[in-house]
C-alpha cells in the first residue's frame, strides 16, 4: 500500500549562508555589547526566521565549544497581545519567560507582582542561563505596550549590568510599531531589512539547495530560463523556493520528459490552480442540497406522440 | 340609774359587784364578764366561794349574777359588742365614761387586717399574706395565726370576704385569694400572674393568640404550641422566673395545667414522637394543623433532611440541609445546638420504638463533608453515590486529570516519562475503582452514566499516555520501568517550623488548624497512609491528611523565596508536576544532556530532598561543565541542608574555575539554614 504514496526521506535542515543572512547576523552582533533593541523586517518567507534560528545555533555552538565570551540566545514566536487585553506588560513578560526557560511562570507570582518585578525575575533567570540575546519572532502581533514591556526587560538587564540584546522580527507594520514610542524607538540601534533575492542570489541559493540546479550552466539560455522561472514564481523569496523544489521532486518521480521552465511553471500552476479554485468556491454562498427536485421538462413533440398513442 | 347599795345583797352577789367595780376602775370603762372574772380571779377565796355556791361553772354563774344585778339596778349594761355584753357601776365610772368602748371583735380586727393587706398588695390576698402582715403589725401581732385563719373562714362564710380566685399550688400562703366584699374586684385585679402556673398559662395563652392570628391571616388552621415555645416566651420576659433555670419545671407546669380539675390545656399525642405539643382544652384536633408542627430541633432537622433529599434526589450534606432550612424558617433550630451536632446525633440514634422513628442515615464522607440519606432503602444508593464522588474527587486532583491534555506536545525527557507513568497509573487505578463500583447494581441511572463516562475518560487518558510512551520508547528505556507513587509528606506542625521564618502568620498561629485552613488550598494535601484516629497522641497517626513536602517547599519558594529560590522553585514546580520519584530526575543530570535539562534536574532535586538526590547534587556541584549548573547545584545543596555542604562551599570557593561560582560560594560561606530561602 505504501508504494502508492510518495513519502520523502527525512532530510536534515540545511541553511545556506547567503550574504543577506551573514549581513543581518553581523550587523546585529556588532551592537550587541550595547544591549540593543534590533528590528529585522521583511516580507514573509524572505528568511528572517531561518536567520534567527541559525543565529541561535551559532551561539549555542560557541557555548558548547566553550569559546571565550560565549553566551546563549533564545528564539520564540510571540503570540498575539492586543491592545486592551488586560495587563499587556505582564503578558509580554510572561510570554518571554515561558519561552526562554521552558517553564511556566507561577500564576501566583504573576498576579502578585508588578511588571518591574516580573522583569527583574526574568533577567535573573536570563543571567543564570547566560542568555544574552533574545529573538522575538512575529513581533508585529504584539501591542506597543507589550513591546515596551520587553524593552523593560532589556532596561532592567542593563541596570543590573547584564548585556541583553533583543531582536524584534516581523513584517506588516512592525516598523511603525517600533517607532511609535520614543522610549522604544531610541533604543533600536540597528535595523535589518530583508529584501527579496535578486536573480543572482536565487541562482546561488538553488545551487546550494538542490544538486540539479548546482549543475546548471549560467551561459545556457535554457538553464537561465529555468532559474528565471523559479525566481519569478517564488518572487525572489527563499521561503517559497524551497517548497517549489520539493514539489518538483514529487513531480519528477513520475516525469521522464524534459525538465524546462514550462515544466516548472506547470508544477507551480497545479498548486496555484488548486488555490484559485478553492478561493472561488469559498467566495460563493453556501447552498444546501435540495431534497425535492422539479420534474424534468419534456418536449412538446413527445407530448403529441403520447396523446396520439392514447387516442 | 342604779341606787347605791341599800338593800342587802347576797354575799356572792357582792363579790361579783366588787369585782365589777374593780374591773371598771382598772380598765376605766365598762367591761365584759370575762374581764369581771379576771378581776374576780385576783382572790382565790372569792372564786372558791362562788364555785362552791353554784353548780354551774364560774363563767355562767358570774353571768347570771350580773344579770340579776342589772335587774336590781346595782349594775348597768352599756350594750354589746359582738357577743360580749359590757357592764358598769355608777360608783366606779364617771358619767361620760359609761358608754361602750371603741372596741373591735376579733373578726372585726381580721376584717380590718384583710383590708390593710389588700391595700398593701393592691390585689386580692391569700391567708399567708394576711398572717405575714399581722405579724408585722403591733396592733394585731398578739392574735394567734390560728385565730386569724378561723376569722377569715368565718368572714368568708358570712360573706364579708369574697373568694376571688384560687391556685392549685399548695403552700403556706394558702390557696384562695380573698377580697372584702365591700371592695370592687375590678379595682383590685392583678395585672400580673400571681403564681408560677399562672405565668406559664399566661405565656401559653399569649402564644396561642398569636398563632391563631397568624393562622387566620395565612388562611390555615392554627398549629399546636410546643413546650419549647412556651419556654422561650418565658425566658424572654424581663424578669424570668427562677424556675427557668431548669427545663423540667416548665414541663411539669404544662402537665399540671392539663391535669388539674379545670384543665386549661391538653396534650397533643403523636405517634412515634416523644416531644409534646399543646393546645387549649376547648380546641378539638380537627381545628388544629398538626402536620407541620415541630416540637423539637430534631424534628426540624429530620424534616429538613427529608425535604433536601427529596429535592436533590441524592444524599445531602450539611450545606444542603442549611439551604433547605433557609427556604423555610419553620425548620430553623431554635436551641443552641449546632446543625452539625444535631445531624451527627440524630444519625446515630437508632431503633428504640419509644424514641423517634423518623431519622436519617449517614452514608459516608466526601472530602471531609458528611452525607446523609433519609430512608433506609436509600442507604445502598447513597453509599454508591459517596464512593463514586470520592473516586471522582481523587481523579480531579490527580495529575492525569490536570496535566494530560497537553501530553502530546511534551518533549520526552526522563522527568516527563515519569510524569506520564504516574498519570498512567492514576488513570488505571481510577478505571479499576470505577469498574468495581459499577459492578455494584446500586446507584441511579444518571449517576451510573456519569460513572461510565468517567471510566471512559480515564481509560482514554490511559490509552493516550500509553501511546505517547510508546512513541518515546527510546527515552523510556533509560528510565525505571515503574514509577513510585509514595509521597514524602509533612505534618502541619513540621510545616509550621519550616515556614515560621518566612510566613508571619505561621509564627503567630497557635492553632495548627488555622494554619491548615490558610495553606490547604494552596499546598497539596494527600491522605495519610498511617492515619489511625484523630486523637492519637502520635501526630503522624492523628492527621488524616498530610502536606506534600515537595509541593509545600515549592509553594513557599515561589511565594517568599529570594531570586534563586523562586527561580528554581518555578522550574521545579513546572517540571515535576506531581512526580516525586527521584529516579526519573537523575537521568537528566547526565553530562550528555543539554544544559537546560541539567538545570531543571538540579531544581527538581532541590525540592525533592532525598538522600539519593543529595549525593547527586554534590556531584553536580563539583563536576558539571556548566558554571550555571554548578552554582544552582550548590544552592540546592544548601537549601536541602545536605550533609557536608560547608566543605563543598569551601571547595568551590577555592577551586571552581568560574568567577561567578566562586563569588557565590563566598557569599554563602556562613549562610544559616533559613537564609538559603532568601538567596
Amino acid at each position: 500500500m505504501d508504494s502508492n504514496f510518495f513519502v520523502p526521506k527525512p532530510t536534515t535542515l540545511k541553511v545556506v549562508e547567503t550574504p543577506l543572512l551573514r549581513e543581518a547576523i553581523n550587523r546585529s552582533l556588532s551592537v550587541h555589547s550595547l544591549g540593543a533593541l534590533i528590528v529585522w523586517f521583511g516580507a514573509g518567507r524572505v528568511g528572517k526566521t531561518t536567520t534567527a534560528q541559525y543565529l541561535i545555533r551559532i551561539l549555542q555552538k560557541r557555548v558548547e565549544d566553550q569559546q571565550e565570551a560565549s553566551f546563549r540566545g533564545a528564539h520564540y514566536t510571540a503570540g498575539k497581545i492586543t491592545k486592551g487585553s488586560g495587563n499587556e506588560w505582564k503578558q509580554a513578560i510572561r510570554g518571554l519567560y515561558s519561552a526562554v526557560f521552558g517553564s511556566q511562570m507561577d500564576q501566583g507570582f504573576y498576579v502578585r507582582n508588578t511588571p518591574e518585578e516580573l522583569a527583574r525575575h526574568t533577567v535573573y533567570g536570563l543571567r543564570r542561563l547566560n542568555v544574552q540575546l533574545v529573538i522575538v519572532d512575529e513581533a508585529a502581533r504584539l501591542s506597543i505596550e507589550a513591546i515596551q514591556a520587553i524593552s523593560l526587560i532589556r532596561d532592567v538587564a542593563y541596570e543590573s549590568g547584564w548585556t541583553l540584546t533583543i531582536i524584534f522580527v516581523g513584517k506588516d507594520d512592525l516598523p511603525r510599531l517600533m517607532t511609535k514610542v520614543e522610549h522604544v524607538h531610541k533604543r533600536v540601534l540597528e535595523w535589518c531589512f530583508f529584501k527579496e533575492y535578486s536573480f543572482a542570489d536565487t541562482w546561488d541559493l538553488l545551487a546550494e539547495l538542490h544538486p540539479y540546479f548546482a549543475e546548471l550552466d549560467a551561459s545556457k539560455a535554457q538553464h537561465v530560463e529555468i532559474v528565471q522561472a523559479v525566481h519569478e514564481l517564488s518572487a525572489g523569496l527563499p521561503g517559497l523556493m524551497v517548497p517549489l523544489l520539493h514539489q518538483l521532486d514529487y513531480r519528477l518521480k513520475n516525469h521522464s520528459g524534459l525538465i524546462d521552465a514550462k515544466f516548472i511553471r506547470a508544477v507551480h500552476l497545479l498548486t496555484q490552480k488548486a488555490m484559485a479554485d478553492s478561493l472561488k468556491q469559498s467566495e460563493g454562498p453556501y447552498k444546501p442540497f435540495r431534497q425535492t427536485q422539479k420534474p424534468p421538462r419534456t418536449n412538446k413533440s413527445e407530448k403529441q406522440t403520447v396523446s396520439t398513442k392514447s387516442a | 340609774m342604779p341606787k347605791t347599795v341599800s338593800n342587802k345583797l347576797k354575799p356572792e352577789h357582792e363579790i361579783v359587784l366588787r369585782a365589777l367595780e374593780l374591773a371598771n376602775t382598772t380598765y376605766n370603762r365598762v367591761v365584759n364578764h370575762s374581764e369581771v372574772i379576771a378581776a374576780l380571779s385576783l382572790s382565790s377565796e372569792d372564786v372558791r366561794r362562788l364555785e362552791c355556791s353554784y353548780e354551774n361553772n364560774l363563767r355562767h354563774a358570774v353571768s347570771k349574777i350580773l344579770a340579776q344585778l342589772i335587774v336590781r339596778k346595782f349594775v348597768f349594761s352599756a350594750g354589746t359588742i359582738g357577743h360580749w355584753k359590757y357592764y358598769g357601776t355608777e360608783t366606779s365610772l364617771a358619767h361620760d365614761n359609761r358608754f361602750l368602748p371603741n372596741l373591735n371583735s376579733r373578726r372585726g380586727f381580721v376584717l380590718e387586717l384583710v383590708h390593710r393587706t389588700v391595700t398593701s398588695y393592691k390585689r386580692p390576698v391569700r391567708i399567708g399574706e394576711i398572717l405575714d402582715l399581722a405579724a408585722e403589725d403591733p396592733a394585731t401581732n398578739q392574735l394567734e395565726p390560728k385565730l386569724i385563719t378561723q376569722s377569715v373562714m368565718s368572714l368568708k362564710e358570712t360573706g364579708e370576704l369574697a373568694v376571688i380566685s384560687s391556685t392549685l399550688r399548695k403552700d403556706n400562703k394558702g390557696t384562695n385569694y380573698y377580697l372584702p366584699s365591700t371592695l370592687d374586684p375590678k379595682d383590685f385585679t392583678s395585672l400580673q400572674p400571681l403564681t408560677w402556673l399562672e405565668q406559664v398559662a399566661q405565656a401559653f395563652n399569649e402564644l396561642w393568640q398569636q398563632e391563631v392570628t397568624a393562622a387566620m391571616s395565612a388562611g390555615r388552621r392554627p398549629k399546636p404550641i410546643t413546650t419549647g415555645a412556651v419556654r422561650a416566651r418565658l425566658l424572654a420576659s424581663p424578669q424570668p422566673h427562677k424556675n427557668m433555670k431548669e427545663s423540667q419545671p416548665i414541663v411539669s407546669a404544662m402537665i399540671s395545667l392539663s391535669q388539674s380539675r379545670n384543665p386549661l390545656v391538653r396534650k397533643i399525642k403523636r405517634n412515634g414522637e416523644r416531644a409534646s405539643l399543646w393546645a387549649p382544652i376547648n380546641v378539638p384536633n380537627d381545628d388544629l394543623d398538626v402536620s407541620d408542627a415541630y416540637a423539637s430541633d430534631s424534628e426540624r432537622v429530620v424534616e429538613a433532611v427529608r425535604r433536601a433529599t427529596e429535592r436533590l434526589d441524592t444524599p445531602v450534606s450539611i450545606r444542603d440541609v442549611q439551604s433547605e432550612i433557609g427556604l423555610d424558617s419553620e425548620l430553623q433550630p431554635i436551641n443552641s445546638a449546632t446543625l452539625h451536632s444535631l445531624l451527627s446525633d440524630i444519625s446515630r440514634s437508632r431503633s428504640d420504638k419509644d424514641r423517634r422513628k423518623k431519622c436519617f442515615y449517614r452514608v459516608g464522607t466526601i472530602d471531609g463533608r458528611t452525607y446523609y440519606c433519609f430512608s433506609s432503602k436509600d442507604v445502598p444508593g447513597g453509599r454508591f453515590y459517596v464512593r463514586f464522588h470520592r473516586i471522582r474527587s481523587a481523579w480531579l486532583r490527580s495529575s492525569a486529570a490536570r496535566h494530560s491534555s497537553t501530553i502530546e506536545t511534551w518533549e520526552a525527557s526522563s522527568i516527563l516519562i515519569g510524569r506520564a507513568l504516574l498519570m498512567q497509573d492514576e488513570a488505571r487505578t481510577t478505571a479499576t475503582r470505577l469498574f468495581k463500583l459499577l459492578v455494584d447494581r446500586h446507584g441511579n441511572s444518571e449517576l451510573r452514566t456519569t460513572a461510565e463516562e468517567l471510566l471512559a475518560t480515564a481509560t482514554a487518558i490511559e490509552k493516550r499516555v500509553e501511546d505517547w510512551l510508546n512513541e518515546n520508547k527510546s527515552q523510556r528505556s533509560k528510565c525505571p520501568p515503574e514509577v513510585s507513587t509514595s509521597i514524602p509528606t509533612l505534618t502541619t506542625s513540621r510545616l509550621k517550623e519550616i515556614l515560621a521564618p518566612l510566613y508571619p502568620r505561621a509564627q503567630d498561629s497557635n492553632n495548627i488548624n488555622q494554619l491548615v485552613s490558610l495553606l490547604a488550598p494552596a499546598i497539596r494535601r494527600v491522605p495519610n497512609p498511617r492515619f489511625k484516629y484523630r486523637f492519637s497522641r502520635e501526630p503522624k497517626h492523628a492527621a488524616e491528611h498530610l502536606f506534600d513536602r515537595a509541593d509545600a517547599l515549592i509553594y513557599a519558594a515561589k511565594k517568599w523565596g529570594g531570586r534563586e529560590c523562586c527561580f528554581q522553585g518555578m522550574i521545579a514546580g513546572s517540571q515535576l508536576g506531581y512526580l516525586r520519584d527521584v529516579r526519573f530526575v537523575l537521568p537528566v543530570l547526565r553530562a550528555s544532556e543539554q544544559f537546560e535539562k541539567r538545570l531543571i534536574g538540579v531544581a527538581c532535586l532541590a525540592f525533592l530532598q532525598t538522600s539519593e538526590a543529595a549525593d547527586y547534587l554534590k556531584t553536580v556541584a563539583m563536576r558539571d561543565e556548566s558554571a550555571a549548573v554548578r552554582q544552582a547545584a550548590l544552592w540546592a545543596c544548601g537549601f536541602s541542608n545536605v550533609e557536608g555542604v560547608a566543605e563543598l562551599i569551601q571547595q568551590l570557593r577555592s577551586n571552581d574555575p568560574n568567577t561567578q561560582v566562586r563569588d557565590f560560594a563566598q557569599s554563602v560561606i556562613n549562610a544559616e539554614r533559613a537564609s538559603w530561602w532568601l538567596l
